[in-house]
């Protein structure tokens, strides 16, 4: 219950900072995605099915923030989180480092996925593709802090 | 089968979100998320720009001063400028009614604060809705000229789509030329725009500018969007294409105003 509270208010804030800080804190066309973030670390402490819900749920509401089509949001978002899901059962000793290497990853198969489902024109395809992979990045470093903030909340195995 | 059930019901939403989106409405789950999670953006975006604000001026608190007092004698002058401008579009309108034609469009300035900003979608959401007015396709212009166009509306909110998208067409004149050569302008990326001629010899050059035509219900003539950088032919087409470099930089943007 208390894990359930604490991923439905990390959701809400993610959501909201999305479309106004992560434009501000943004590095050249690198954005942080706050709700990827909170999906991959959540999906760490969080069953499959859990883990897949969260992803759906943060897909719908960076859809609805930006005003964008939710298919390639929803659809991107729920596999991303179906994936964190997974390595929940693969039981791996979990840390900060984890955390990193799995945002990241979900960051640039997310992106990939946004890609193939909503394509950019042509003239902005290698931008597009420079922003996931730097995304990437960003998002694993935020969410080092933000899995050692979470971890005593919902008792991490590791 | 939870997966697949997700996915489809995200395609499901989709749909339905573009069919409210034709109608030029926002769907009610978009609605109810902008709703529910705007008192954390309004907090957390404050608080992100006051901190901006305040490391800046505290660094650079002499040249803000200097440039506060120069800002305000400018603002002086602008407020006897728009009350003439103002006076001559009410005689203009005067003119046109008593012609039997429409009055000219955007007349109305509603003021709006940018709520969110996506690049990837080249969106925006501003602070303005149905209530004050905003409709579907009225241009929303900033100090530096034309940014954008009203995709859809709720009743605080609207969704704005930048002119960068490649999902907005709109016509566009060349302003430096007698007479102005127009075209179709569109976005071709995040940063430069498309504006393609039918004439394959439209007298256009680097450095020209470029604005609105006019040609529309909602979006008013001669509107600043940005200036000529490359200029090319389409032989296939039989057109001429301009690469125009847009005046606005969405970064430096915290309002903009909805001309309706």
């Amino acid at each position: 219950m208390k894990a359930l509270a604490a991923s439905l208010v990390c959701l809400w804030l993610a959501a909201g900072c999305q479309g106004t800080v992560a434009p501000q804190v943004a590095i050249g066309t690198v954005a942080p995605d706050f709700l990827l973030i909170v999906v991959g670390v959540l999906g760490i402490f969080a069953s499959r099915p859990g883990a897949t819900l969260g992803g759906f749920a943060a897909g719908l509401l960076h859809a609805a923030v930006s005003g964008a089509n939710m298919a390639g949001y929803v659809v991107s978002r729920t596999v991303a989180g179906f994936l964190a899901g997974w390595y929940h059962d693969l039981e791996f000793e979990t840390g900060a480092v984890v955390a990193l290497i799995t945002t990241a990853f979900l960051t640039l198969i997310a992106g990939v996925l946004h890609t193939l489902i909503a394509p950019p024109p042509p003239a902005a395809f290698v931008g597009t593709l420079a922003a996931t992979i730097g995304g990437a990045v960003y998002n694993g470093v935020l969410a080092m802090p933000f899995y050692l903030i979470m971890r005593p909340i919902l008792r991490a195995k590791g | 089968m939870l997966l697949i059930a997700l996915c489809a019901t995200g395609v499901f939403l989709a749909r339905f979100q573009n069919a409210a989106r034709s109608d030029g409405r926002v769907d009610p789950v978009t609605g109810a998320v902008q709703t529910a999670v705007s008192p954390v953006a309004r907090v957390a975006g404050n608080t992100v720009r006051s901190t901006g604000d305040f490391l800046f001026g505290f660094t650079r608190a002499r040249r803000l001063a200097v440039e506060n007092r120069r800002l305000h004698d400018r603002l002086a002058a602008m407020a006897l400028y728009g009350e003439s401008v103002s006076r001559m579009q009410r005689d203009l309108n005067a003119l046109r009614k008593t012609m039997g034609l429409r009055p000219v469009p955007g007349n109305i300035k509603v003021p709006a604060e940018i709520l969110a900003y996506i690049p990837r979608d080249n969106r925006l959401t501003i602070g303005a809705g149905s209530a004050k007015g905003v409709r579907p396709g009225q241009p929303v212009v900033s100090g530096v000229g034309m940014i954008g166009t009203v995709q859809s509306v709720s009743k605080d909110r609207a969704q704005v789509l930048l002119l960068t998208s490649r999902a907005l067409t709109i016509g566009a004149i060349v302003m430096n030329r007698n007479p102005s050569p127009a075209g179709l302008l569109r976005g071709e990326n995040s940063n430069t725009l498309s504006l393609s001629f039918n004439d394959p010899k439209a007298p256009v050059q680097i450095g020209d500018n470029v604005a609105t035509s006019g040609l529309s219900e909602h979006i008013p003539r001669g509107i600043s969007i940005g200036k000529v950088i490359q200029v090319h032919d389409d032989i296939a087409f039989g057109q001429r294409i301009a690469i125009v470099d847009p005046y606005f930089s969405i970064g430096e943007l915290r309002e903009v105003v909805v001309l309706r």
